[in-house]
């Protein structure tokens, strides 16, 4: 289960390197939302405990309704422009995001042979990281920025469910709330820049530079 | 042997009837008669040679000398094979070509003594056995190329386009001269038949290894040091150009096969090390391909991918090495060394036909032929064989090696299990997709050149029987090897078991039922016939007419509104604008009735013109420009922290 | 034995030449019905075979001998693809280790003619379907290999009828891998035969199709000939799809055939449901579209490889 879960959360991570619109990312990130949480009640089928359910359903909250409801409503407060303004073709991208894959799958293979995890839901995680990160190196737009860094906290979540051993919920929590400011912090700093910049487009920051 | 040498030396007295003859006319016949006469006589004899000997003798009798400077073994026999068979029909182009020129009132003389030179120098490297020897040849080869190459030495393009070749070929000697030293420092001998080093010699393996590899890779075009390809062919006599293409990019081929008889088994890495960069350079030389405009450079950057197939198949011999494992082997060198002998024929064929087509429009942009199969029906249908056969498309030639190279991913998927089946999946997934693009390059070039209505005036459209002669002798080939290549495989299997392949007899080529393909395609040729009866049959009973093409209605259709060259790559170029550096201008008028509108594309090759050569010219500015890490933007910042995050891991991961 | 099996092989060639233009019909049909249209009868693409078969042949002036001999080629090439495919458990008439490539380059030898022949027109309209169909190829070849060619590697055979026998359902990562394969084998004839999501086969709009725009300026037999390939080439690909299902039907011959024509027809029905609900993409994302699903077949391949 925790593999299949996995891998419908790989194929989201390839729409988003083909999708061109903003509405996509959003639907992504909620669906990935969904995965997270199912990956994290898992557990209860055969053991029931109060404690464990405080992350899925913080998780569910911030992820599937607070998070995607705020970046929608910034898009629509701030009149933002539905496609992602990539600086690479899409294709290029895309290919990209493949061979990150077949790297990542090898070296959790390689990885496996060593210490415990379990494979699919490590390399999926890493995969997230690393498409996040491409996200937010190759699109111009703050907001989709703001998408990648949410992409990326996936995968770390993904990664701690397939070394639960060794990463407390704790700091997963930790990790949850960290983010959570983070897209809040951007949030406002769009609204402020858009009232002082013309546009959200990184580039465009270069003027802040000391 | 001895009536090789009198073959060798038949070919040089052609050098004696050009002195001989004063006239441009008589001296050109005599020598090429001589040539022609002496190639045929040495293919024969190293055809039964290649046919019946056993390939042990070691010391030769040279007329009557015993001598240990020659040595006739598999692999040399096999090219020299090779080196006859195509130089044959070049050489009978060379006289057909070279009567243009001597029409014009130009001195062919010493082009002539030049490919005189190089045939017999190129015919020596492959016997020579004496390291010393060997260079002499080789250096012979490389110059007398040059020389050759320089022959419209007045223009400009010729001058430069010959120099990177000149340059390319010293830092080849150089290498070798190192490489070969390094040898005679371990073993103590000069000879090849007692080069031989284990990897127990340790960092000297290695050094060796990358030396060679190096060295001959430079020579036969491997991606990086593939930049005096496509600079030298298109300026190259056409004669020298098909020899360039067909044999001499082969010696690199040659030497590195050698290479690997001193050295082995080869680690693991470095057959993987051989095969990601032949992938590399198949997909790169054929997508540059996809963009050129000139027939030549096109054709020189098909070179580059067909190198590139070559060391596909060798590199995965050298996986094959590194396990012991004699199918595996049998397979990935038995394809590189068929695609060796097809690459040579079909490649020599497209650049005669090439050539043929220079000599009659005067031009070798692709973007202004069109609707030459309206002149010369012939023609087009041997220049089509020969273009079905590079695109590895059955039933030619190309389609052969490229299938014992696919059988050979499947026997190594097979044998060494583990992780190989997805690895080497990734490898026919990318033999795949070069084949692809091959068809939309030879699709690209055969309809643009041929089909459709002329874009600019045919004035004469002229094929003489020699140019014919020589463009149907590389077909036949194309087709007699794609059709029937139970004997060709024979060949291949013979030079692989008896020698080369240490106790490779427990598997052999003919495991593969190469009759029942033999069977399929003659079957399906004789559909083709049948159907095309039929049709006939029907045709004649319902009639059929000719009209003009359906222009929605539009009756001003004229030639410059057929699809060119440049909108039929374009998607694919598109796609590859980023990674391959291809540039287009469009300067569309915005006027409602626009009068003039300009469209220009061209590519720029990437690892030429970004990498190698500003390496060298920029090299002294570097620590100057270290600054260039100083970007203001946050996302580079970002790049950055990725980049040292992956050099970290992977660091971390390969230290033990 | 021998004779047995060559009759097979002969019998499931008929089979598969005599059936195609019937499943175009059905296809034809459903989405007919889905759109609320009564719709032609399921023979209607034999009637209309015969018509053309009946006509004037029409060549462009421009045209040369390869517009008469593509046809031609077209058709054995795929037919020769077609003698490769097994139908139930008959061995088929061309059976060989290594025919998977044979098969793959047999209709590379199609294509490259047609594309060829659409060039030899001379007009831009050709040009562009040409253009596109060798564009699309090249993406669409790494599809084949990532999924019939990945079931070989990791099974170990290389002949087509091999590889759909060595399918075992008693591996669960394993049906995972064979559920997604099959999809991408899907988006691959959906591609290679310039279906809907690729391309368009009912709009008669130049400048928006592929296959139908390089057989714009044939008629009559030579027509025939192109649009019979035309409907084998869908039907090989419809029988590659219907072959995954073969590990249901390991008892019995005839369970096999009924399994067989069951698949089939609902393939044509996904087909037809596809069709109707979705609309054709950009040129432009097609690229895309194709790399989307070789990356799929990347994924469930590097998914199966680490499993196991």
């Amino acid at each position: 289960m925790q593999n299949v879960l996995s891998i419908l959360f790989c194929l989201s991570l390839f729409y988003l390197a083909v999708t061109p619109r903003v509405k996509a990312y959003v639907a992504v990130l909620r669906f990935q939302g969904i995965l997270l949480t199912i990956l994290l009640m898992l557990p209860f089928i055969e053991q029931f405990s109060i404690f464990a359910v405080i992350l899925p359903a913080t998780l569910f909250i911030i992820k599937v309704i607070v998070i995607p409801r705020y970046i929608n409503k910034i898009i629509l407060e701030l009149d933002i422009k539905r496609t992602i303004e990539p600086t690479i073709q899409q294709f290029n991208f895309l290919l990209l995001v493949i061979f990150s894959f077949i790297i990542i799958f090898l070296a959790a293979s390689i990885l496996s042979q060593s210490t415990e995890i379990e494979i699919i839901p490590f390399a999926s995680g890493f995969a997230a990281v690393a498409v996040g990160i491409f996200i937010i190196i190759f699109r111009k737009k703050l907001i989709i920025h703001v998408a990648g860094f949410l992409v990326l906290e996936n995968g770390i979540f993904l990664f701690g469910t397939a070394v639960a051993s060794e990463l407390p919920i704790m700091i997963e929590i930790g990790v949850l709330l960290d983010v959570f400011v983070v897209v809040f912090l951007m949030g406002i700093a769009l609204n402020r820049i858009s009232s002082t910049f013309e546009g959200f487009d990184v580039t465009i920051l270069r003027r802040l530079k000391d | 042997m001895d009536l090789l040498f009198y073959s060798l030396l038949l070919q040089l007295s052609s050098i004696a009837a050009i002195a001989f003859f004063t006239e441009n006319k008589k001296a050109s016949a005599a020598a090429h008669l001589l040539l022609a006469a002496g190639l045929i006589t040495g293919f024969i004899t190293t055809l039964t040679a290649v046919l019946t000997s056993n390939f042990i003798l070691k010391d030769m009798n040279v007329f009557g000398i015993s001598t240990s400077l020659f040595r006739f073994d598999a692999l040399g026999l096999y090219f020299l094979c090779i080196i006859q068979l195509v130089a044959i029909p070049t050489t009978i182009y060379s006289y057909s070509y070279l009567k243009h020129y001597i029409e014009k009132g130009k001195s062919v003389k010493s082009n002539l003594v030049f490919y005189a030179v190089l045939l017999t120098s190129t015919q020596m490297v492959v016997v020579s056995n004496h390291a010393i020897l060997f260079l002499i040849c080789w250096e012979v080869m490389s110059t007398s190329a040059y020389l050759g190459m320089i022959f419209e030495k007045e223009k400009k393009d010729v001058q430069t386009g010959a120099f990177y070749y000149l340059v390319m070929s010293h830092a080849v000697v150089f290498l070798l001269y190192v490489f070969f030293f390094f040898l005679h420092n371990q073993t103590n001998s000069w000879l090849f038949s007692n080069f031989h080093l284990s990897p127990d010699a340790g960092k000297l393996f290695i050094i060796l290894y990358a030396l060679g590899l190096i060295a001959f890779g430079m020579k036969a075009g491997f991606m990086p040091f593939h930049f005096w390809l496509p600079r030298a062919h298109p300026i190259a006599p056409t004669v020298f150009s098909a020899f360039l293409s067909g044999i001499i990019i082969k010696m690199g081929i040659y030497g590195i096969l050698r290479t690997f008889q001193f050295l082995n088994p080869t680690p693991e890495w470095l057959g993987w090390l051989v095969l990601s960069v032949s992938m590399i350079s198949a997909i790169y030389g054929v997508w540059y391909a996809l963009a050129q405009h000139d027939i030549k450079r096109l054709l020189a950057y098909h070179s580059v991918e067909n190198i590139g197939i070559i060391g596909i198949g060798i590199g995965v011999g050298f996986i094959g090495s590194a396990y012991h494992s004699v199918p595996i082997q049998v397979l990935g060198f038995g394809g590189a060394l068929l695609h060796t002998l097809n690459h040579a024929v079909f490649k020599s064929l497209l650049f005669v036909g090439s050539g043929v087509i220079y000599q009659n429009l005067g031009t070798r942009n692709i973007e202004l032929m069109g609707g030459l199969v309206h002149y010369g029906k012939y023609f087009v249908v041997l220049f089509l064989i020969g273009s079905i056969a590079i695109s590895g498309i059955p039933p030619f030639n190309g389609f052969i090696s490229e299938f014992i190279i696919y059988n050979s991913f499947f026997t190594t998927a097979k044998e060494l299990k583990n992780y190989y089946p997805l690895l080497m999946l990734i490898s026919a997934v990318g033999l795949a997709f070069v084949g692809g693009l091959a068809v939309a390059c030879f699709t690209k070039i055969n309809s643009i050149m041929f089909l459709g209505k002329e874009r600019k005036e045919v004035k004469h459209f002229n094929i003489s029987f020699y140019e014919y002669l020589s463009l149907g002798i590389f077909a036949l080939l194309c087709v007699a090897i794609g059709f029937y290549p139970q004997p060709f495989i024979v060949i291949v299997n013979k030079v692989l078991t008896e020698g080369f392949i240490p106790a490779a007899s427990s598997f052999s080529l003919l495991n593969i039922n190469w009759y029942l393909l033999s069977i399929i395609f003659i079957s399906a040729s004789v559909g083709i016939i049948l159907i095309f009866l039929w049709k006939r049959s029907i045709q004649k009973k319902y009639g059929r007419r000719i009209s003009s093409a359906w222009g929605c209605g539009y009756e001003g259709l004229n030639p410059r509104m057929q699809y060119t060259a440049s909108s039929y790559a374009d998607e694919l170029n598109e796609i590859s604008k980023t990674a391959l550096v291809y540039h287009k201008k469009v300067d569309k008028q915005k006027e409602i009735f626009p009068l003039k509108g300009k469209f220009e594309s061209h590519s720029e090759d990437l690892a030429d013109n970004k990498i190698l050569l500003p390496a060298f010219r920029n090299f002294s500015s570097f620590v100057s420009r270290i600054r260039f890490l100083s970007y203001t933007d946050i996302r580079y910042y970002i790049a950055f922290i990725l980049i040292i995050i992956t050099i970290y891991s992977l660091i971390a991961f390969l230290w033990k | 034995m021998e004779v047995v099996q060559i009759l097979q092989g002969i019998i499931s060639l008929i089979l598969i030449l005599g059936l195609s233009p019937l499943f175009v019909g059905l296809v034809n049909k459903q989405k007919a019905i889905y759109t609320g249209r009564a719709g032609a009868s399921i023979l209607q693409p034999y009637y209309e075979l015969k018509k053309l078969m009946k006509k004037e042949t029409i060549n462009a002036n421009s045209s040369s001998f390869i517009s008469t001999i593509a046809p031609l080629i077209n058709l054995i090439a795929v037919a020769a693809a077609a003698a490769m495919l097994p139908i139930s458990f008959a061995r088929p008439l061309i059976s060989f280790e290594g025919d998977i490539i044979l098969f793959a380059y047999m209709l590379g030898l199609a294509r490259f003619f047609q594309v060829l022949a659409a060039m030899d027109i001379g007009s831009s309209f050709e040009g562009m379907g040409a253009a596109r169909e060798a564009t699309f190829a090249v993406f669409a070849e790494p599809i084949f290999f990532f999924t019939i060619g990945s079931i070989a590697f990791i099974s170990g055979f290389t002949s087509i009828y091999d590889i759909y026998h060595s399918i075992r359902l008693d591996n669960i990562s394993f049906v995972v891998f064979i559920i997604v394969c099959s999809i991408s084998v899907f988006i691959l004839a959906v591609t290679e035969c310039s279906r809907m999501p690729v391309d368009d086969p009912n709009t008669h709009l130049e400048l928006t199709m592929i296959h139908e725009v390089m057989i714009l300026d044939n008629s009559g037999i030579d027509l025939f000939l192109y649009q019979y390939s035309s409907y084998i080439k869908l039907f090989i690909y419809v029988i590659l799809e219907a072959s995954f299902f073969y590990p249901f039907a390991v008892q019995s011959y005839t369970l096999g055939i009924i399994i067989f024509v069951v698949v089939i027809i609902i393939l044509s029905a996904a087909l037809a449901a596809v069709e109707t609900v979705t609309s054709r993409f950009k040129m432009k994302n097609i690229p895309h579209y194709l790399l989307f699903a070789t990356a799929i077949g990347i994924l469930n391949l590097l998914i199966y490889t680490f499993t196991k």
